[in-house]
């Protein structure tokens, strides 16, 4: 029980922490809040009272469910399902399989004097004495827009006595005997035109599956636009810091924290090894830093050696964790943690347009490699990385980064950042 | 309900110490939450706060599953159990379902129960309980009684039997802090589902499954991407993203649209003639990485190809389908305000050919006074907004201009036009969580809410709406999403401890807050009569999209009802 609301319209101090705390609870403490709930299905009876069926028809999913979409997708005349959740399966099209269905007909409208989707239409059809009616809607649900099909089941009627399309502009299309079982068209003011069954040979016979889901977490995350850490100072074994813009060379560069106790840091230090050819030919170069603390410095540089990584590579030290600490606050919002192995792929330039938080798969590592190669470098923009496009263009918060930088104390990086916010200033507003 | 404040201060940066040694680069380090906010917490545990039904229910809850699973075992209770249905009535029987239903019937035990159980079930059945509490009514001293909503789920073979029961339990407190002696039992209703084989099968590996998004997207939750994307594209939590179809290539199958969380393209799935859906966004050009709430397949140039509009923030982005299904053109409109744009529905709303569009929105995002108040019947959330369009590429705000600025501070989330007065134009429903929905009556392109006289203002927390003829009656009526809660149902009736005794003159309307999903009759003339009760609708759960769907094509809508909030790693749930 949390502070409730107030009768009046003036949140109270108790009612608004009530909200926070309970937000808490759910986006950071790992409660849930009606989480497991089961999806339902009723079936309407034709008494008064419809039927909770949900288990008889398989549909109790526990999916934090959102949306449900009405689709005959196997087009054989019953209406599929087709279900958008926020839990995994993010998606679920659930085929109907009801072996007494009634009969059906189905009909597609295009507007003339009215609009062309002739969202509106209402069409009722008359079968066995019984008045049916569906209309063409655009939205309906929950963020969901259902087919522009029109779907009428019918029972046993194999003909309809008469079918009446009252089109938004106030206009009627009469027709009688239509037989059901079948799909149409309807160009407003003409005949009605078959449409032949989609026979999908797939479907004959097939079986449902259960969605297995797994527990491998994501480690990868995607920038939608670059973040330049030229500036960062990386920690050497034996050489002093240096910037990772002393590092840039003719590619990529991956930073790789990681523990010499973690065994998912060794996995993952073995796969590099076994793709090192395919590393020098993409001209990545891997920068390991250890975070076991200095007086591991010299087992950390032995172990590496074993692994065949001879490179730059150091201790990670206090700055450099807190840096990251910054830098995942800025592309993540918070600071979520993160384990070993933790990896920033930078671009030849030093910006940032990876990081995996837990060990990368190599071969997806090489196929991003590809991707980077693509990726134009004076361009901000990374969005190709994350697998799409952007509507609009979107700016690193280089202003905060100097900000939070400047509040650690960490002087030099703050200082690149302002200058960069002052360049991007300073610079004709780009179109994208 | 998906209010998403961020009231809590961020964390202090803190630098850290020399790392330690286990695989743990940086901790999470949570918020640093104040006092108040820790009190909060505390206050979940319903012992706290003396609540004594929840601190019974937390009792009674595990019990009951336990004694119902007892009584189809090998030892049932004794305790006595009345209203044992001797024969249950048909009420549908078409071969591939069968319902039948009793009123009534006779005292017995619980052994006798589960033999009534095992008959309905049959021998082979493999039986799960699900039970939850609904009320819990205190008695004298040590004594109170529950009741409790159950279902059994039998499976035999391909088969399955689903019994929905009312049972009310009597209980006395042992004395024994954790104790509970089992008194009486009583079933108050009783209804039996048999189907020789369940009515819906899985095909979405069987659809989705070969694309290469499949692994890492369709089978990862947006929680599990939770922290992998980027922040510029904003985070999503709640999961408030849709999904459209329509047939963007003109061959007869609808393809899929599916709105994602920020950070994750939104994806375009082509129905190919073998029947899978193929992801074909790059060629389309849609993988827009905007958190993208909804989306509305229409031809708006009118060209005679399915055009995308997308709900971004709160402006809208129009993709136009250049006849190959790629969408090249892109339009923004521009909303109004910061607030982002929930669902979207079109329609003709002043029969001048063209197809304008209603946008709902729900928080405010100013942190204070954003937080819905008072919580039953909130007036302060984000304006939704009405989008009338002018031509193909350019649309106005017309919102205030034909009356839908009336009424116009809630929290919107779902909004459907339908000509429920028949009176031959579009009218307007829309879904607020916190309170009364609008109905707003179009005549003649002029918007008036007349929820309140109509009957339809269904005072909860509305988050989706649907609409059929579910009585062929031939006019439409109104399925709407709320949410059920059993914990609102226990706790809201208790007139001197609710809200601390004061302002029962409001109870009610959180009574009705808890009761879940409503069904509205149209009377014929666009006013309203609420049958949920004796259609037995309302008890879905945290619904969202709930929609009518005729399943067995017998002419009667059904309704599917998605439900649930937030799953997250801890089972025990708030």
């Amino acid at each position: 029980m949390t502070s409730q609301s107030p009768a009046g319209t003036e949140p109270t101090d108790a009612y608004q922490q009530a909200w926070s705390a309970i937000q808490n609870m759910v986006m950071n403490e790992g409660e849930s809040w009606s989480g497991r709930e089961q999806n339902h299905l009723f079936l309407n009876t034709g008494t008064s009272r419809f039927a909770d069926v949900s288990f008889a028809a398989a549909l109790d999913h526990i999916d934090d469910g959102r949306c449900v979409v009405p689709i005959d997708w196997d087009d054989d005349g019953r209406l599929d399902l087709l279900l958008k959740n926020r839990t995994a399966p993010r998606v679920r099209l659930m085929r109907n399989t009801v072996a007494g269905a009634g009969r059906f007909l189905t009909l597609d409208l295009e507007g003339v004097d009215c609009n062309r989707d002739a969202i509106g239409a209402r069409v009722e059809i008359v079968a066995n004495g019984k008045t049916f009616v569906r209309s063409l809607r655009a939205g309906e649900g929950y963020l969901a827009q259902g087919s522009k099909r029109l779907h009428f089941g019918l029972g046993d009627a194999k003909t309809v006595e008469t079918m009446n399309v009252f089109w938004p502009d106030g206009s009627v299309d009469a027709f009688s005997g239509v037989k059901s079982n079948s799909r149409y068209s309807l160009l407003q003011g003409e005949d009605l035109k078959r449409r032949p069954p989609h026979t999908v040979a797939a479907y004959k016979d097939m079986e449902g599956e259960t969605v297995e889901l797994e527990n491998r977490r994501i480690s990868r995350l995607a920038l939608v636009e670059k973040l330049p850490l030229a500036a960062l100072r990386i920690p050497g074994f034996d050489e002093p810091d240096r910037r990772v813009a002393a590092l840039r060379g003719q590619g990529p560069i991956l930073l790789t924290f990681f523990s010499l106790d973690c065994p998912d840091c060794a996995r993952e230090f073995r796969a590099f090894s076994r793709r090192k050819s395919d590393w020098d030919k993409m001209g990545l170069k891997i920068v390991p830093l250890c975070v076991d603390g200095t007086e591991r410095r010299l087992e950390a540089r032995a172990w590496l050696s074993e692994q065949g990584f001879v490179d730059f590579g150091g201790m990670a030290d206090a700055w450099l964790l807190s840096a990251l600490e910054v830098v995942m606050g800025e592309i993540i919002g918070r600071y979520p943690g993160t384990p070993t192995p933790t990896s920033l792929l930078l671009d030849r330039e030093g910006q940032l347009v990876l990081f995996f938080q837990g060990r990368m798969a190599a071969g997806e590592l090489l196929r991003d490699l590809r991707a980077l190669e693509k990726l134009n470098p004076r361009d901000t923009s990374s969005s190709s990385m994350a697998g799409g496009r952007r509507a609009r263009r979107v700016e690193r918060d280089f202003e905060g980064l100097a900000d939070d930088f400047g509040a650690l104390g960490m002087n030099d990086m703050a200082d690149f950042y302002r200058a960069l916010a002052e360049r991007r200033a300073s610079e004709v507003e780009p179109s994208d | 309900m998906l209010v998403a404040l961020a009231i809590l201060a961020l964390p202090r940066l803190i630098p850290l110490q020399e790392p330690g040694k286990d695989s743990v680069l940086l901790p999470d380090r949570g918020q640093d939450l104040p006092e108040w906010a820790l009190e909060e917490q505390k206050r979940k545990d319903p012992g706290v706060d003396q609540w004594r039904t929840e601190v019974l229910h937390d009792l009674a809850k595990p019990k009951i599953v336990a004694i119902l699973e007892a009584a189809v075992g090998d030892k049932p209770p004794m305790a006595e159990v009345s209203g044992i249905p001797e024969a249950a009535e048909i009420v549908v029987d078409r071969g591939w379902i069968a319902i039948r239903r009793a009123e009534g019937g006779a005292d017995g035990d619980f052994a006798a129960l589960g033999d009534r159980i095992w008959e309905t079930m049959g021998e082979d059945a493999v039986i799960h309980v699900h039970a939850k509490i609904v009320r819990i009514f205190l008695g004298d001293a040590r004594d109170f009684s529950s009741s409790v909503l159950v279902r059994m789920d039998g499976i035999a073979g391909e088969g399955r039997v689903q019994i929905n029961l009312g049972l009310d339990v009597h209980w006395s407190e042992s004395g024994n802090d954790a104790d509970l002696i089992l008194n009486a039992a009583e079933v108050t209703s009783w209804e039996e589902i048999s189907v020789p084989r369940p009515l819906f099968a899985d095909f979405t590996k069987r659809i989705f499954g070969k694309n290469t998004n499949w692994r890492n997207e369709t089978l990862k939750g947006v929680g599990e991407w939770r922290d992998r994307t980027d922040r510029l594209m904003g985070r999503s939590f709640i999961g408030a993203q849709g999904v459209a179809v329509g047939d963007v290539n003109g061959d007869g199958r609808d393809e899929i649209y599916l709105c994602q969380q920020g950070g994750i393209p939104n994806r375009l799935y082509m129905h190919t003639p073998g029947g899978d859906a193929a992801d074909v966004t790059a060629q389309a050009q849609l993988g827009f990485l905007e958190n993208t709430r909804a989306a509305l397949f229409l031809d708006i140039d009118e060209d005679g190809h399915q055009d995308l509009v997308m709900a971004m923030g709160p402006n809208l982005l129009l993709a136009f389908n250049d006849g190959q299904g790629v969408f090249r053109e892109l339009v923004p409109i521009e909303g109004e305000g910061v607030e982002d744009i929930y669902s979207l529905a079109a329609a003709d709303f002043d029969g001048d050919g063209d197809l304008d569009i209603y946008a709902c929105r729900y928080v405010l995002n100013g942190l204070l006074g954003g937080v819905p108040t008072p919580y039953h019947d909130a007036d302060n959330g984000a304006p939704n907004l009405f989008f009338r369009q002018e031509t193909s590429h350019r649309w106005v705000l017309a919102t205030d201009e034909v009356g839908l600025g009336e009424n116009n501070r809630k929290f919107s989330l779902a909004a459907l036009w339908e000509d429920f007065d028949g009176d031959g134009d579009p009218d307007l429903y829309v879904a607020n969580d916190f309170g009364r929905n609008n109905f707003y009556r179009n005549d003649e392109g002029r918007f008036t809410d007349v929820a309140d006289v109509a009957g339809a203002e269904d005072l909860a927390a509305g988050m989706g709406v649907s609409s059929a003829d579910y009585d062929l009656d031939g006019d439409w009526d109104i399925y709407v999403s709320n949410m059920f809660s059993a914990a609102g149902q226990r706790i809201a009736p208790q007139a001197n401890r609710f809200m601390g005794g004061e302002n029962q003159d409001i109870h009610g309307h959180y009574v009705r807050h808890a009761r879940g999903n409503t069904l509205l009759e149209n009377l014929g003339d666009g006013t309203f009569r609420d049958v949920t009760d004796e259609a037995g609708v309302a008890v879905g759960g945290w619904a969202w999209g709930g929609t009518f769907v005729d399943i067995d094509n017998d002419g009667l809508p059904d309704i599917h009802s998605p439900d649930g909030f937030v799953t997250n790693r801890e089972t025990d749930d708030l």
